[in-house]
């Protein structure tokens, strides 16, 4: 059985790069994506310990997790488009108004 | 994709800092021993199947029961529909235009359209076969 | 359930109160129904009030225990060492004896009131009898309050009538001016009083004038050692303790009483209407200091330093008042120096030890005041308000009802037998000098009290030559206006009381013929034990001296002061009973001037409020604008600086945001993987 470490150093890889891409990137939907990697880095690691522990709890939970990302990508893709109908650009660094 | 859409590569090195903390932390801990596959005989989809459900079978691999969790998640997903429509919909020369509805005023009404039989005909023409109405 | 007149016995307070909102609710939203401007409700309501008190002393006198007591508690007291807050009624022969006093001059003043201010075409008169209405019931809620706290709320009411009514011409700009002066001079007074409510509720836990718990016995107790036990500060023995709370309180009573220092707002208060100068004389305002100290008369009565005090303050207060009275030229002022004068001696009967004798006086001079000051305001309806003496002159034969019951009072005032204030006055003169014997210092207050008897003698009849006989100086006075029964009723009612009052008590014939005629001093000893007049003879801290033997003394005291009224009157009588007089006060030169000015002590009060009460605020407004305020807008700016610096991170940029979200996250991992051991 592969120990439970790499399985938690491939989902911190993952969640990584996603904060990688949010930081680097300056697409609105390259946000979406990278918010992507970053839950389902969480759902490796739930289905790694529901492995481990030999309970099934935390396989069905990262089902429900799925769901949560398509609740957020939906509404993520509508906030992409008010973006876009605002700035006419999906470039997150333009849309600065709403500071002091 | 262009070269606009790559910012600055430094604010990268907080991920890769971040990496290397998790890093560190997750090769250093010590986990026990691990349970050794699922107990049950059931198979682990069916074992989901009935989790989600609240439903006690003997012979189900050990989970807690979903079905609250299952439910909320039911209206949010529902509520994420409602907001992502609510944040399509736009406000276009006094015409609210959302993505429910088909006759969404994208086109020009002036413009030339292509007839039912070929060629085109004026917008203005008493052409009801148009889909418009 | 107590008797009937008992349980009547708020409405006393009460009636005035409905007339006051009588005038003032229909005065304001239907003046035409309020027939004579609010005057009639409030005859009636005072008149109820008259008959009430009547009959509540009536029952007091026939009642066993000589008095009634009751009292509701507003605030029950919370938690250790707590008091109750409460609203009482005592009827006692004291208190009744002052409900008659103040319900009588209050219908008196009401009924004048038609003919002063009706008659004469005011505007505002239901504003006026709102005014005279309050004033009343808050006097009368004063005189039977049970407790010192209660006694205190209505003594504070009593000070924004004064306000209300001395303003009450609000357009002119003497009398806003006047109100304010009265407001403020005794409100400083009554900080003290305030404090020295506070402590006796601090030190007692309670404030109620009567019964076994009441903080006069209770004080008593404690300097006789006998239990009780009270909490003293500021490391004083009680002794010296109570002698402050004394002297609080009695900083109410100097305020509201215009004795020396805090007098300076009482003849400026003469800027009100006549009958409201009456009023505030007589029987409300002013009395209330007195009565006050008449009313606590059983814990003045332990502390000698301050007895010697008062004493002392009243004998100075009456010499001094009353020379200023002698020089003054508007009749209004010279009866309002007579006022500060005539309280002065009922303080030095208080202080020297003489309650029956000083709340005699109290008695006699309400008469005798209300009739003087209603009488001037006939003189100054006649005279088209003008109150300048020396415009006056021959009024005797025009106006006779005024002029004898003024005489009446005049005579009163000035002591002469057989009428009121001869008897009461000479009472309190006689207890000062029979103490004084004993006592230096009383002697010395003895002394000025005696010497004011001449002045008063001799600015009294130099008013009443002035005002009534001689030569008519001006057309005025020549023609007068006429007055009408609503005038002439209350000079007579009261004329008769001042002549007469003084009959309830001949102290000098009682001792002289041996029959009994002390009938005020039988009063004021029928009620409860401890409230009697000689539960208070047997505390006082003097021994009574005497001249030869008592006979002799009360001859020599009765003889010498009614031979120094005589001759003040007839130095009055043979420099101003002539047909031109002249002004023989101009040969005073320099003396005058400064009499005239009330030896500047207005100027002095008002030097104080600029040389030294100013600076001390112009410094204190310093600090606080520089020192507090700097204080208060440097942590500010500070605020508002790194704020603005700050919130440059607040960039809009979400990535910035998703950075700093990061790299929290790691330096948290770090700090608690350090702490925690994880490395």
């Amino acid at each position: 059985m592969v120990p439970i470490e790499y399985y938690l150093l491939l989902s911190a890889a993952v969640f990584c790069i996603g904060v990688f891409g949010i930081l680097t990137r300056k697409n609105a939907l390259l946000f979406l994506m990278s918010v992507e990697l970053l839950l389902n880095a969480a759902n490796i690691n739930l289905v790694a310990f529901s492995r481990f522990h030999g309970n099934l709890t935390g396989q069905t939970f990262s089902l429900f997790t799925l769901a949560l990302a398509a609740a957020e990508v939906a509404i993520g893709i509508g906030i992409i488009l008010v973006l876009y109908r605002n700035f006419a650009d999906v470039d997150v660094t333009k849309a600065t108004t709403m500071r002091w | 994709m262009t070269n606009q859409d790559r910012g600055s590569l430094l604010p990268g090195l907080a991920a890769v800092a971040l990496f290397g903390v998790l890093a560190v932390v997750f090769v250093r801990a010590s986990f026990g021993d691990p349970a050794g596959g699922f107990a049950g005989s059931e198979g682990v989809t069916a074992s989901i199947g009935y989790a989600m459900f609240n439903i006690a079978h003997p012979d189900a691999i050990p989970s807690e029961g979903f079905l609250v969790a299952f439910l909320l998640i039911a209206v949010v997903l529902d509520a994420a529909l409602d907001g992502a429509v609510l944040l399509a919909r736009r406000d276009e020369g006094g015409e609210i235009t959302t993505a429910l509805r088909s006759d969404a005023a994208e086109t020009d009404t002036t413009e030339e359209r292509v007839a039912t039989d070929g060629g085109t005909v004026d917008a203005d023409s008493d052409d009801t076969q148009e889909g418009h109405n | 359930m107590a008797a009937l007149p008992f349980e009547l016995a708020p409405a006393i307070a009460a009636l005035p109160f409905v007339s006051f909102l009588i005038a003032l609710l229909v005065g304001a939203f239907a003046p035409r129904l309020l027939p004579k401007g609010g005057a009639i409700p409030g005859i009636l309501a005072t008149a109820g009030s008259l008959v009430l008190s009547v009959w509540a002393a009536v029952a007091v006198w026939n009642h066993p225990d000589g008095m009634y007591h009751d009292s509701i508690t507003w605030v029950a007291g919370v938690g250790d060492a707590a008091f109750d807050l409460q609203f009482g009624i005592l009827l006692d022969p004291l208190s009744t004896m002052m409900l008659v006093i103040v319900s009588l001059v209050a219908v008196l003043v009401h009924v004048f009131s038609l003919g002063y201010m009706n008659d004469e075409g005011e505007t505002g008169l239901p504003r006026y009898y709102a005014g005279l209405g309050l004033f009343t019931a808050s006097m009368l809620s004063f005189v039977f309050a049970s407790n010192l706290l209660m006694a205190f709320m209505f003594f504070e009411l009593v000070g924004l009538c004064s306000w209300l009514l001395i303003g009450f011409w609000f357009r002119e700009p003497g009398p806003p001016s006047a109100a304010k002066k009265a407001f403020l001079v005794t409100r400083f007074g009554d900080y003290f009083f305030l404090v020295g409510v506070v402590g006796v509720f601090a030190t007692f836990g309670t404030t109620a004038f009567v019964g076994s718990e009441s903080f006069p016995i209770l004080a008593d107790q404690v300097l006789a050692g006998e239990g009780a036990s009270v909490t003293t500060f500021l490391g004083l023995d009680p002794q010296a303790w109570f002698s402050v709370l004394g002297l609080l309180i009695l900083g109410g009573v100097i305020g509201k009483s215009a004795q020396f220092p805090l007098h300076t707002w009482l003849p400026d208060a003469m800027e009100g209407p006549t009958p409201v100068s009456a009023l505030i004389h007589a029987a409300t305002m002013v009395a209330a200091g007195v009565y006050l100290v008449a009313r606590i008369y059983g814990f003045y009565a332990l502390l000698p330093q301050v007895m010697a005090l008062i004493a002392l303050v009243g004998g100075f207060t009456a010499l001094f008042a009353a020379t200023m009275g002698v020089v003054k030229r508007e009749i209004k002022q010279v009866l309002a120096y007579s006022t500060i004068s005539q309280y002065g001696y009922m303080m030095l009967g208080l202080g020297a030890g003489g309650y029956v004798a000083a709340t005699f006086h109290l008695m006699t001079h309400a008469f005798f005041k209300a009739l003087l000051f209603l009488g001037a305001g006939s003189v100054i309806i006649a005279m088209h308000h003008n109150e300048n003496m020396w415009d006056m002159g021959g009024l005797k034969e025009k106006m006779p009802v005024t002029y004898y019951a003024f005489l009446s009072g005049s005579l009163a005032l000035a002591g002469i037998v057989p009428f009121s204030g001869f008897w009461s006055k000479d009472e309190v003169l006689y207890e000062a000098l029979v103490h004084g014997l004993e006592s230096p210092i009383l002697l010395a207050a003895y002394a000025m009290g005696l010497l004011a008897v001449f002045f008063t003698g001799f600015y009294t009849f130099r008013m009443v030559f002035l005002t009534f006989h001689g030569k008519p100086r001006t057309d005025t006075a020549r023609d007068p206006h006429a007055v009408g029964w609503n005038v002439k009723v209350p000079l007579v009612v009261l004329g008769t009381l001042a002549a007469v009052a003084g009959l309830v008590n001949m102290v000098p014939v009682a001792e002289v013929t041996g029959i009994h005629l002390e009938f005020l001093h039988d009063w004021l000893d029928a009620g409860p034990e401890a409230l009697t007049a000689h539960h208070y003879a047997d505390l006082i801290p003097y021994a009574s001296g005497e001249i030869g033997s008592p006979l002799l003394t009360v001859l020599l005291s009765a003889g010498v002061s009614l031979g120094l009224a005589l001759s003040g009157a007839g130095a009055a009588w043979l420099l101003y009973d002539v047909p031109e007089p002249i002004r023989h006060t101009d040969r005073l030169g320099r003396v005058k001037t400064v009499l005239f000015n009330n030896y500047y002590q207005d100027e002095f009060q008002v030097w104080l409020a600029n040389g030294v009460t100013l600076p001390l605020a112009r410094v204190a407004d310093k600090f606080d604008q520089g020192v507090i305020d700097g204080v208060v807008n440097g942590v500010s700016s500070v605020s508002l600086f790194s704020g603005g610096r700050i919130k440059r991170i607040q960039t809009g940029v979400v990535s910035n945001y998703a950075f700093l979200l990061t790299m929290g996250l790691v330096v948290l991992l770090v700090f608690i993987g350090v702490t925690g051991g994880w490395f």
